[in-house]
């Protein structure tokens, strides 16, 4: 339904999405996945028409939407990445004021507004002051306000940094439920990996305005088939000891994780033994040793160079 | 949708209590403090008239007049009706009356100080005086003919004020206003056969009323700063709007409202409506505590409520103005600048602080355009009972600063596609 053509969008001294293609199908949930600064949030600015690209096209159904940005309005939720609510209002106010400069009737309105809370799950805290509410909850009517006009497409910019780890099982699973149960299509925004994993059927990775990988997740995990990790535990972690494993031929990555240390290794390469050797060399005890295919967060890292969180 | 813009502003002022304070709270304490500290010097200074008048005689009342009573004489009347209309013409000599029943008199001898003159004095000159009176030639003659037999017109005083002292010029036009009309009215009665006597009465009840309206004149300490207090604090709503505005872009509000195809200008009219009305909401409070509390009333309450508008619907565009410069250049610095630098500098050049039509010249006249004094000598005119018509000019320039403010606006807006 959404197809986006070599996409750009340079700033006056900052050249944040370099020709970006993606597409999204309909009842899809496609991930976005980048560290900071990729040009997440730039590249959903473009695409809900809130900016202009400096070049390349969104099509929305064949059309492009930059002369006429009406169309993608009219069925795009958006979750902004920030906050955007009134503090000063109260959930149900907020929840009115959004619905209504959507044109949603006033026989409507009210029915909407319940049917959000109850999605979100605030109806008890709806009289409520915005500026009273939890990080989470605040997160909760973020979403719930791109839900109001019932949108064919939402797109969600990060909408759970910040928050604990429950109300997060929440929003990823109404997120969930969202998309099976009303069969909306999602873009999703996130640097969680984990996130990306469990709600996604094909993602995005971006880095520094360009998308460097795309697929289903088993396609990009198969980038890395031929290696695999080994997750090595250690009682106290000696620099000299890190020193020597990277220094050996076959070892592509190496991530500390103190403790812990990763390794990425072509799956041929007998390396094990050389590990215990040079424990032994820098008298380092080991505690434990994992071999596991790599997950994404290892092919990020693999085509980055970088972890996803710093 | 409008309608839900102006409603969300509304709920957001009023559930801000810093915001409050600063808009109600603060102005009416100082309205209350300056009022008292200062009100000795502003009260002891205002009915101390210091009026000089120039006056160009080009008329000879005693001749004016003899000659009147020769042409009496000559009339083929009875010689009881020859006596009473000499009698007459006597009694009511009207330059006569001007000097010493006006000019003379215990409310005024003090005040002003009469100069004759043969020559219009030179521009230099005549910016010592605070006006001057040129009587035509003829003027009495003129006035006894149209009197007694209903020839010519009503002859016409000739009064040129000086600008820059706003308060003298006030009083003088009264006097002559008031002398002008009483001139048509008596010179109207003999020819209706109203014997003299009814007349000299009504001669002194008129100048008696010249004082009570003269009286009215001065506005007292408290009432002065109520004005300039309230003129001053409306700018901050202007600020405050364009603040509020300026978070709505950061937090993405803003890009919220767009993506509910709400149009640009439709946004910004929500700034400008809910601006005027949370300013005309703030003027009526302050103004009606002010009534309440300090007594400063208002002769003509529909008077005050159009000044008061015009004013707020200025505060508008200078909200518009203001979300406008901060919404293209992403940054919080017009709001800044407008809150710290300019509305001190509006306020004090209007006269907030100081009543700067005092001051005269250059400065007053820079003052009474500028958008803080052009609404404080509305206000301070309309409190001294002068009507609409004499504040047309200072409401004229707050209105054409409006239309400027949203011209401007209108080039500087946000561009389409640049709304993060
Ligand atoms: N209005 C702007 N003007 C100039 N540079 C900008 C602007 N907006 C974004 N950038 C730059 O573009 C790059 C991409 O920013 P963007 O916000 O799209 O990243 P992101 O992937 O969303 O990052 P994060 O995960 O931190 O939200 C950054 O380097 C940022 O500094
Ligand atoms: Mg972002």
């Amino acid at each position: 339904m959404l197809e986006v053509v070599e996409l750009s969008k340079h700033f006056k001294n900052k050249k944040a999405v370099k020709g970006v293609n993606l597409y999204l199908e309909k009842g899809e949930t496609v991930g976005l996945l980048g560290p900071n600064g990729a040009g997440k949030s730039t590249t959903i600015s473009l695409i809900s028409s809130l900016v202009h690209p400096t070049s390349g096209d969104v099509r929305l159904k064949n059309e492009s939407i930059i002369r006429k940005p009406e169309k993608i309005r009219k069925i795009l939720g958006v979750v902004p990445q920030d906050i955007a609510l009134y503090m000063d209002l109260t959930a149900e106010e907020n929840l009115e004021f959004f619905g209504r400069i959507h044109r949603i009737k006033k026989k409507d309105l009210q029915r909407k507004v319940e049917e959000v809370l109850d999605i979100i799950g605030l109806t008890d805290r709806k009289k409520d002051l915005v500026k009273t509410f939890s990080g989470g909850m605040k997160r909760r009517l973020n979403i719930g306000v791109a839900l109001l006009h019932e949108p064919e497409l939402i797109i969600m910019d990060e909408p759970t940094v910040g928050i604990d780890p429950q109300s997060r099982n929440y929003i990823l699973e109404t997120v969930k439920r969202l998309n099976t149960e009303k069969n909306i299509t999602v873009l999703y925004t996130s640097h969680y990996m984990e996130e990306v994993e469990y709600l996604c059927d094909r993602i995005y990775i971006m880095d520094h305005g360009e998308v460097i990988a795309a697929g289903t997740k088993e396609e990009i995990k198969a980038i890395l088939s031929s290696e695999q990790s080994i997750a090595i535990k250690v009682e106290i972690l000696k620099g000299e000891y890190l020193q020597l494993l990277q220094a050996l031929p076959n070892v592509k990555n190496i991530s500390v994780q103190d403790p812990a240390i990763t390794l990425i290794v072509p799956k041929k390469a007998n390396i094990l033994k050389d590990l215990f050797k040079l424990a032994e060399e820098t008298k380092t005890n080991i505690i434990s040793v994992h071999i596991e295919t790599p997950t994404l967060e290892d092919v990020f890292l693999h085509l980055t160079g970088r972890q996803l969180r710093d | 949708m409008i309608a839900q813009l102006i409603k969300k502003e509304l709920l957001m002022v009023w559930r801000r209590p810093r915001e409050l304070v600063i808009l109600l709270f603060m102005p009416f304490v100082l309205i209350t403090i300056l009022g008292a500290a200062l009100g000795s010097i502003i009260d002891g200074e205002a009915p101390d008239l210091d009026i000089k008048l120039a006056v160009i005689q080009k008329d000879d009342a005693a001749y004016g007049e003899e000659k009147m009573i020769k042409k009496m004489a000559s009339l083929p009347i009875s010689p009881e009706e020859k006596a009473v209309a000499i009698e007459g013409i006597k009694s009511f000599n009207p330059i006569r009356i001007l000097f010493d029943d006006v000019f003379a008199s215990e409310e005024f001898k003090d005040s002003i100080q009469v100069t004759e003159m043969e020559t219009v004095p030179s521009d230099k000159e005549a910016l010592e005086y605070s006006g001057i009176l040129e009587i035509p030639a003829g003027f009495t003659e003129q006035f006894y003919l149209h009197a007694f037999f209903n020839e010519d017109e009503v002859p016409k005083l000739n009064l040129k004020l000086n600008e820059s002292s706003t308060l003298e010029g006030s009083v003088l036009n009264d006097i002559f206003t008031s002398f002008q009309e009483d001139i048509s009215l008596w010179s109207a009665l003999p020819s209706l056969g109203i014997d003299p006597e009814t007349l000299q009465n009504s001669i002194i009840s008129k100048v008696g009323k010249t004082e009570t309206v003269t009286k009215k004149k001065p506005v007292n300490a408290v009432t002065y700063y109520a004005i300039g207090m309230c003129v001053m604090f409306m700018f901050y709503v202007a600020g405050n709007s364009a603040a509020l505005a300026l978070e709505e872009k950061e937090n993405q509000i803003y890009g919220r409202i767009l993506l509910a195809n709400v149009p640009v200008p439709i946004f910004f009219v929500g700034i400008f409506v809910s601006t005027i009305i949370i300013t005309f909401v703030q003027m009526n409070i302050l103004f009606g505590l002010s009534a309440l509390i300090h007594g400063v009333s208002w002769p003509n309450v529909i008077d005050y409520f159009v000044v008061t508008f015009t004013l707020c619907v200025m505060v508008g565009g200078f909200a518009v103005f203001i979300s406008a410069i901060n919404y293209r250049s992403n940054s919080r610095s017009a709001t800044q600048v407008f809150s710290s630098f300019l509305i001190p500098i509006i306020a004090f050049v209007g006269g907030s602080f100081i009543p700067v039509s005092q001051i005269g010249g250059f400065f007053e006249m820079i003052s009474q355009y500028s958008p803080g004094g052009a609404g404080i000598s509305a206000y301070y005119k309309i409190m001294q009972g002068y009507s609409l018509s004499d504040v047309s000019s200072q409401l004229l320039s707050v209105s054409i600063t409006t239309v400027l403010l949203l011209l401007l606006s209108i080039l500087i807006r946000p561009r389409r596609g640049e709304s993060i």
